[in-house]
């Protein structure tokens, strides 16, 4: 069930109507919101339901032992078994196929051919995404950052939650367990921001990503042998735009799904191709992820405290195992190789030019020094190329095609076919929407709080409306499902 | 006293003082449902203080449980319009979409429904917004560069039409390429 969808809007306003009739009755509303995100995610296949209450069940269970148990030798050892446990669904599901693969290859490639327990594995929907939270409700009880739940209600809502099941964000058991004891409040001002989401979401989705998709950046990706440089670029930038608009509207309209249910998620992007540094984006992109990337591994590896080399060996991990979680396929091993890389050059220079002025006296260092407005200018511009550069492998098939396709810029020969106004102007549009203030959202969710419901009704009408009568027929499914 | 109780008590209390009179007073029940009026002080909340078929809740409960009902009646009347303003203006949209649907008889009789609702509102015209905007979506999906300098020209009544443009005046947007499809 997508989110633009007919099955959709009718299932919202179930969930809406008597959730809200429930308020008073906290068990009984959650039971409700449990058996809604349960059938939510059946209607795409309803045999991973088992696969998504195992999964609630494991982590509620360690979440339970851990806040039992006084030893740290017990807690830990519960920790890691139920992490343990986690990744294997999760690499069972994700990753045997292309394991045995890549071994098959390899035996091969060596004269050592066997016959290897080949499945047909269906990869379920979102298993990424709820194994993660898994794993942060384990390791934020083991931590002290939430208290083991005592109601599997509450465990098996948070990892099911269908706003964001699917497709993210990833919240954090310490920021959403809290809000599920308590009594739900839906005041204006959630009206107001959750409006403003569905709606930009939707834009985003259903118009600017749907056509990049449809007629820019499949039949470019699909042989980009045969295009021109010109055609190539626009290929790349759109592609930049399409993921981003795609991604980040779902997660806007996921969080403010949520927010017309009284549940506050934070936010999932924060204007990333505005970007000065490799890791001033990654601060801005999927930030939920980064995040988590940030405290359940960078940090547990031993962050930036075990000098110079650990360093660069715990950055070059994480983006390396960020980008795995991707996908099974060395395409998405070659985006994370290459963005952990960078950022660990990227931090290399900066301390090397910052050593030239250190800033112990008060003084600006070097780096704060050049920090004009055209080196700023020049950081986004280095930026969001290497991230599109990077987007390449990201979306190419295989290996080969993305080469193919960076081998096509030196052609400038062939004529451009999909360089038209119309697509220009869709990437200069969502470009444009990166440097526009970053609290415009809040802006226009302040002004729409205090509309009388009449008028809320006509903006979120004419607003559907709208977007309807401009996008493209059909409904293509969102990128970050097949994560 | 029930929740109900206290959330229509704070209505009560809101709408006889004005809004933020709520904030101001507490709303005690008796626990037959009885109304005895708010008391003018501020109270303690901790149960135990009063007598047995008494209670209380802290004000910013009782406001936000108002608000709450408040915003929640808001977002469905919002809903309710919205859904209205589609089922009238996107009808063709809608009856596409319910082509989706599972098959079995529910689904055959929302799409039947659908459709006959779609028909309605191509005779009586309500469809053509939509129209319209699509045909100037599709109208700038076909244009070229020299199109779009031919557009400029005509808004600002400077460049002259480019040879290649076969623009009609009278369509959307007078773009090369523009087709009028529903």
């Amino acid at each position: 069930m997508l989110f633009p969808t007919f099955e959709f809007g009718l299932f919202f306003l179930i969930v809406f109507a008597v959730s809200w009739e429930l308020r008073r009755e906290l068990s009984l509303r959650k039971l409700f919101l449990v058996a809604a995100s349960y059938f939510f995610y059946g209607w795409w296949d309803w045999r991973f339901l088992a696969l998504l209450a195992l999964s609630s069940l494991i982590n509620f269970s360690a979440g339970w032992l851990v806040g039992r148990t006084q030893t740290p030798f017990s807690q830990k050892l519960t920790v890691g078994v139920a992490v343990t446990l986690n990744l294997c669904i999760l690499g069972f599901f994700k990753y045997y196929g292309f394991f045995l693969e890549s071994l098959d290859d390899a035996l091969t490639t060596l004269g050592l051919a066997r016959d290897l327990p080949f499945l047909h594995v269906i990869l379920p929907v979102g298993v990424s995404f709820f194994t993660f939270q898994g794993i942060s409700y384990v390791v934020d009880v083991y931590r002290g950052h939430v208290k083991a739940s005592h109601s599997i209600l509450n465990v098996f809502l948070y990892i099911s939650f269908f706003p964001q099941l699917v497709a993210g964000p990833i919240v954090r058991a310490a920021h959403f367990m809290p809000q599920l004891d308590e009594t739900p409040r839906l005041t204006r001002a959630m009206v107001g921001m959750g409006t403003v989401l569905i709606l930009t979401g939707l834009l985003k989705k259903m118009v600017i990503a749907n056509y990049l998709a449809t007629q820019l950046v499949d039949p470019i990706f699909f042989d980009p042998s045969v295009r021109g440089a010109g055609d190539l670029l626009i290929g790349v930038y759109g592609y930049a735009v399409q993921i981003y608009c795609d991604f980040s509207g779902y997660s806007d309209i996921a969080i403010g799904i949520a927010a017309l249910l009284g549940y506050r998620f934070t936010a999932n992007f924060n204007q990333p191709y505005r970007s000065a540094s490799l890791q001033d984006f990654w601060r801005r992109w999927h930030i939920s992820l980064s995040s988590w990337l940030r405290d359940y591994l960078y940090i547990p590896l031993g962050g930036s405290r075990k000098g110079s080399f650990a360093t660069y060996r715990n950055l070059f991990l994480t983006m390396f195992l960020g980008g795995l979680w991707h996908g099974a396929a060395w395409t998405f091993v070659v985006w994370g190789t290459l963005h952990g890389t960078m950022l660990g050059v990227e931090r290399y220079i900066t301390r090397r030019l910052n050593a030239f002025a250190p800033k112990d006296d008060g003084t600006p260092s070097i780096i704060e020094r050049l920090s004009g407005s055209t080196m700023h200018l020049v950081g986004i511009f280095w930026t969001f190329h290497f991230v599109c550069l990077a987007w390449i492998f990201f979306r190419a098939e295989s290996i080969g095609l993305a080469w193919d396709y960076i081998k096509g810029f030196a052609d400038w020969s062939t004529p451009n076919e999909l360089v038209t106004p119309f697509l220009v102007a869709l990437i200069a549009l969502a470009m444009l929407f990166q440097f526009t203030p970053s609290r415009l959202g809040r802006w226009l969710a302040e002004g729409i709080k205090e509309f009388p419901s009449p008028m809320l009704g006509a903006i979120l009408g004419f607003g559907i409306f709208f977007i309807w009568a401009i996008a493209p027929n059909g409904v293509a499914p969102f990128i970050y499902f097949q994560f | 006293m029930t929740k109900d109780q206290i959330e229509e008590a704070a209505r009560t209390t809101e709408t006889d003082l004005g809004k933020g009179a709520v904030i101001e007073q507490d709303a005690i029940l008796e626990q037959d449902g009885a109304e005895v009026g708010a008391l003018p002080e501020h109270l303690e909340f901790e149960n135990t203080h009063l007598s047995e078929g008494w209670e209380s809740v802290p004000r910013s409960y009782a406001r936000l449980e108002s608000e709450t009902h408040r915003t929640t009646g808001r977002v469905w009347r919002a809903m309710s319009i919205a859904v209205l303003i589609l089922l009238f203006l996107n009808a063709d949209r809608l009856s596409r979409m319910v082509q989706s649907l599972p098959v079995g008889s529910w689904a055959d009789t929302t799409i039947i429904m659908s459709e006959t609702w779609d028909e309605e509102m191509h005779k009586h015209e309500l469809t053509d917004i939509s129209t319209t905007i699509r045909a100037n979506v599709e109208a700038f999906q076909e244009a070229d560069w020299a199109d779009v300098q031919s557009w400029i020209g005509d808004i600002f009544g400077s460049a002259p039409a480019p040879e290649t443009s076969d623009a009609n005046t009278d369509e959307p947007l007078t773009l090369r390429g523009s087709t009028s499809t529903s």
